[in-house]
């Protein structure tokens, strides 16, 4: 318990002084804001062109998909505020043979190289994201009751779980692979398919969002709680992908510090 | 000129030989390509299915216009404005303009020369998406031949239009929101997220008077047959009209860049 509020204690301040930090340069927060909402206006336009001819894509209608969107961009948010830097750092460490210094460090390693960094004001994006959502619940006209929004947060939580375990596993190949920037490409590309709910998409690639890269997963099946789509059997999966991500990730981290031999002076 | 041309080919048969060392590279960031046009594909086959077509483009023409987007994404890859921030900021450029010849030829020839290996990797990809949705794609020679002047003529467009707002950095470090509004425009009105004729007529007309779209849906749609002989003429016009306004805004702007760059060596 000790060992646990000590490693949190050393979280919070990362983040404290690394928001301290990023506050310093206030012009980042405008240039966030256009860029949040350069991605809110391109995602809410492909949504309206699609259903300026239809409505309901293979079941799903406007609303819904905007859930989706929302979830889409928050989740995004949350990975560039908390993850992607951390991430970013521990690659480059890596190249530079730096990483002996934080795998030196009296707390839990895995804990350090992930929480080192936050991007400030990519919170912009989080807070985008609420909104969207904020503005599908108000078009899913009074479907979304209490319940749908506990199972909701839940769902959020677990997909959160699962897609800084999928980077965090992605990353960690770091240790074999010398560069990661060609691999980007795909990762992102499956993000970006998270987009659409998975559930449009041939067995497939539902296939592959679910079971290989879970990231459609993650986004999708909290859209479905918030839109009262969900059911226990998508929960369970989400749970397990989301426990299985983890351990997954622990597994390959520590496999990769076994094997990585340090190139510092 | 003949000492250009010299250069031209020189940068790219350099550039053929140093792509061709990273093959894999290339194959793994072409599959990472390949996911956002798939989800184009998938979301109209859906549409279409349900309503009939859309604009002349029923399921055939939009599984059709989503393969040959995978190779003309390839053909128009070009500097990305991000890689001026560097650049300029370090001082790197420096190096570049002590060389005899000016960087924007450099750089064309370079990523034209490397586009052949690319467009080489492009091909187990484009077999595999083939397979899985089977396109209605019979182009005469007429098509294959003006598709590929049309490609190599959208890669210079685009590199230029890239080119002058990586020049931006010259005046500012914080190009990056403008870089992400011109970039969401192009996704916009290029023929990237859907054909325009998917679009509303007013957003049509605008997207004909930008560059934008004859890097992308002009040689898409050659290809595929969605537009007349006629048209194809006209098109490949406007194209050459584009590459001397922009390679005439591009003389303009470099000069001016230029003269706002200094650096201290080592």
């Amino acid at each position: 318990m000790k060992g646990l509020t000590h490693s949190l204690a050393v979280v919070v301040a990362h983040w404290r002084v690394g928001a301290q930090y990023e506050v310093q340069y206030r012009l980042n927060f405008v240039l966030q804001v256009v860029e949040s909402a350069v991605r809110l206006v391109t995602g809410v336009v492909a949504i309206r062109i699609v259903y300026s001819f239809t409505t309901s894509l293979r079941g799903w209608e406007e609303p819904e998909l905007l859930a989706v969107l929302g979830v889409h961009i928050l989740l995004g948010g949350v990975l560039a505020t908390f993850v992607m830097p951390n991430m970013h750092r521990f690659r480059y460490e890596v190249h530079q043979g730096e990483l002996d210094y934080a795998l030196v460090r009296p707390v839990d390693t895995q804990l350090f190289v992930s929480t080192r960094q936050i991007s400030f004001w990519n919170l912009v994006d989080v807070a985008t994201g609420a909104v969207v959502i904020g503005w599908a619940v108000a078009g899913l006209a009074g479907r979304v009751g209490f319940v749908d929004a506990v199972v909701f947060a839940v769902a959020l939580a677990c997909g959160g779980v699962i897609l800084y375990s999928v980077w965090m596993t992605f990353t960690t190949t770091v240790f074999w692979l010398v560069d990661l920037r060609d691999a980007d490409q795909i990762i992102n590309g499956l993000y970006d398919a998270g987009r659409w709910p998975i559930r449009i998409y041939p067995f497939w690639l539902q296939g592959t969002l679910t079971a290989v890269v879970p990231l459609g997963v993650a986004i999708t099946v909290p859209a479905e709680a918030l839109t009262g789509r969900v059911t226990p059997g998508s929960m369970a999966v989400l749970v397990v992908v989301a426990a299985v991500t983890v351990a997954a990730a622990r597994a390959f981290w520590n496999l990769g510090v076994r094997n990585y031999s340090g190139a510092s002076a | 000129m003949r000492n250009l041309l010299g250069v031209y080919a020189v940068e790219a048969r350099l550039a053929m030989q140093r792509q061709a060392q990273y093959r894999g590279a290339a194959f793994i960031s072409i599959l990472g390509f390949l996911i956002e046009p798939v989800v184009y594909l998938i979301v109209w086959r859906l549409v279409t299915t349900e309503t009939g077509a859309i604009g002349g483009y029923g399921t055939e023409q939009f599984t059709a216009y989503y393969i040959v987007w995978t190779l003309v994404r390839v053909f128009n890859l070009a500097l990305a404005p991000g890689a001026w921030d560097w650049w300029v900021q370090s001082g790197r450029i420096a190096n570049d303009l002590l060389h005899p010849v000016d960087p924007f030829h450099r750089n064309l020839a370079s990523m034209a020369g490397a586009k052949v290996v690319w467009i080489a990797v492009w091909v187990p990809t484009a077999a595999f998406l083939v397979l899985v949705f089977r396109p209605e794609l019979s182009p005469n020679f007429f098509q294959v031949f003006t598709f590929f002047v049309a490609a190599w003529a959208g890669y210079v467009i685009r590199f230029i239009t890239l080119w002058a707002l990586g020049l931006v950095s010259f005046w500012t470090t914080r190009a990056q929101a403008l870089v992400e509004v011109v970039i969401a425009l192009e996704l916009l009105l290029s023929g990237r997220l859907v054909p325009m004729a998917v679009m509303p007529p007013w957003v049509q007309t605008v997207s004909s008077r930008l560059p934008f779209k004859w890097t992308f849906q002009f040689p898409i749609e050659v290809l595929i047959g969605q537009v007349s002989a006629a048209d194809v003429w006209r098109g490949l016009g406007v194209q050459v009209a584009w590459i001397a306004a922009g390679a005439l805004a591009i003389l303009a702007l470099w000069r001016r860049a230029l003269r706002r760059f200094t650096a201290v060596g080592t």
